[in-house]
């Protein structure tokens, strides 16, 4: 899927620049974005490193454990085929949690420490299993609080109430939320009737 | 209440590291240690999913340069201006799920342009403060653990992404229209 969509993205970019006379700045800017995304990616491998260390530290004091206790129930729930016991439960409530908060570079570290233990439970190495989905969508549809990126941009262009869209955007992840649960069950029994 | 929403953001990060390391030193976790050690498999991680972060960030930089999206947008426009949706906030529901950085541009623009606390200025404010890169989160967390066949996790989440553009749409003609 993902490798359908990226060929249609760089296809369809080289055939519209061609017929539209762009396609000198889409043949340069390959180069540029890629640039982009070296400085991008230099960035945020530091930012993981650093929330990484930080994390290893939380797990091996325990505080990892209890931070993520109230999402606990939740989460078992929603993932009744892993054991309770298994690690992933710690590390997608500390993700669940700090996106919560609209800490979203703290997130993604829990986020991808979690996908690897999940990794370890797929019966097929390679393919995407119905945990990890409902994770991701969880993850992208995650309930925020506190929506820090919009408030500090509001707050830049000078608006004189920048938390005043918080609760509008609370109420939207609400319904995302509710959204993503039933369509992933319904997702997932529509890909089994077809396989 | 707009002093202490910032504020609160502002101490949000410091106070949990202060935490984390508060309670490291009480257990007594060789702190150091254990924090050059997770920094290491960060790094790792990061090493994994560069060519994928790479990927994403050509194709959707080049559909952008040729004119590819501005043609998607024209097509779309009748159908979004009869939802009650200004035509100015289209191009952000289209770039949200693929682009971090082109999606905090266009809100940036929108919100100089009509002004942060106008009916556009709190659409987009919403939008951005309630959704995901969908694209890039799907494609750096399954690179990260080298899974290839995304079944049916890419439509899933571009149609919650949908059910949340529509609802921020309704939540803020309810609220400010």
């Amino acid at each position: 899927m993902l490798n359908a969509v990226w060929a249609l993205l760089m296809l369809t970019a080289l055939t519209v620049g061609g017929a539209r006379g762009t396609i000198a700045g889409v043949g340069g800017g390959l180069f540029t974005q890629a640039m982009q995304a070296a400085k991008l990616g230099i960035d945020l491998a530091a930012v993981m490193a650093f929330w990484f260390g930080l994390s290893r530290i939380a797990e091996k004091s325990g505080l990892l454990t209890s931070l993520s206790a109230p999402f606990l129930p939740l989460l078992r729930f929603l993932f009744r085929k892993l054991p309770p016991d298994h690690p992933a439960f710690a590390l997608m409530a500390m993700n669940l949690a700090a996106n919560t908060l609209g800490l979203g570079s703290a997130a993604t570290p829990f986020g991808l420490k979690a996908m690897a233990e999940l990794n370890r439970t797929l019966r097929k190495p390679g393919t995407a299993s119905d945990e990890m989905i409902l994770f991701l969508v969880l993850n992208s549809a995650a309930v925020n609080l506190l929506p820090a990126g919009a408030i500090a941009m509001r707050a830049a262009a000078g608006s004189l109430d920048p938390a005043g869209t918080a609760f509008a955007s609370t109420i939207v992840t609400g319904v995302a939320f509710i959204s993503a649960l039933v369509l992933h069950a319904v997702f997932r029994r529509v890909s089994r009737e077809s396989a | 209440m707009t002093g202490v929403f910032g504020e609160l953001a502002g101490w949000l990060i410091p106070a949990f590291v202060a935490g984390v390391l508060i309670h490291g030193l009480w257990r007594r976790v060789d702190l150091i240690a254990e924090f050059v050690a997770g920094a290491r498999e960060g790094l790792e991680l990061s090493l994994n999913l560069f060519p994928y972060l790479l990927a994403i960030y050509v194709a959707v930089g080049a559909f952008r340069l040729s004119g590819a999206l501005q043609i998607v947008g024209g097509w779309l426009e009748p159908l979004v201006r009869t939802l009650g949706v200004p035509t100015a906030v289209l191009p952000l529901f289209l770039v949200r799920p693929l682009s971090g950085a082109a999606s905090s541009g266009i809100v940036l623009s929108l919100l100089h342009q009509h002004g942060p606390d106008s009916f556009i200025g709190r659409l987009v404010s919403t939008v951005q403060g309630s959704s995901e890169t969908t694209l890039y989160v799907l494609t750096v967390y399954l690179g990260a653990v080298g899974v290839r066949r995304s079944r049916y996790a890419l439509p899933l989440c571009l149609t919650v992404d949908l059910i949340g553009y529509i609802t921020a749409v309704a939540v803020a003609h309810a609220l400010w229209r």
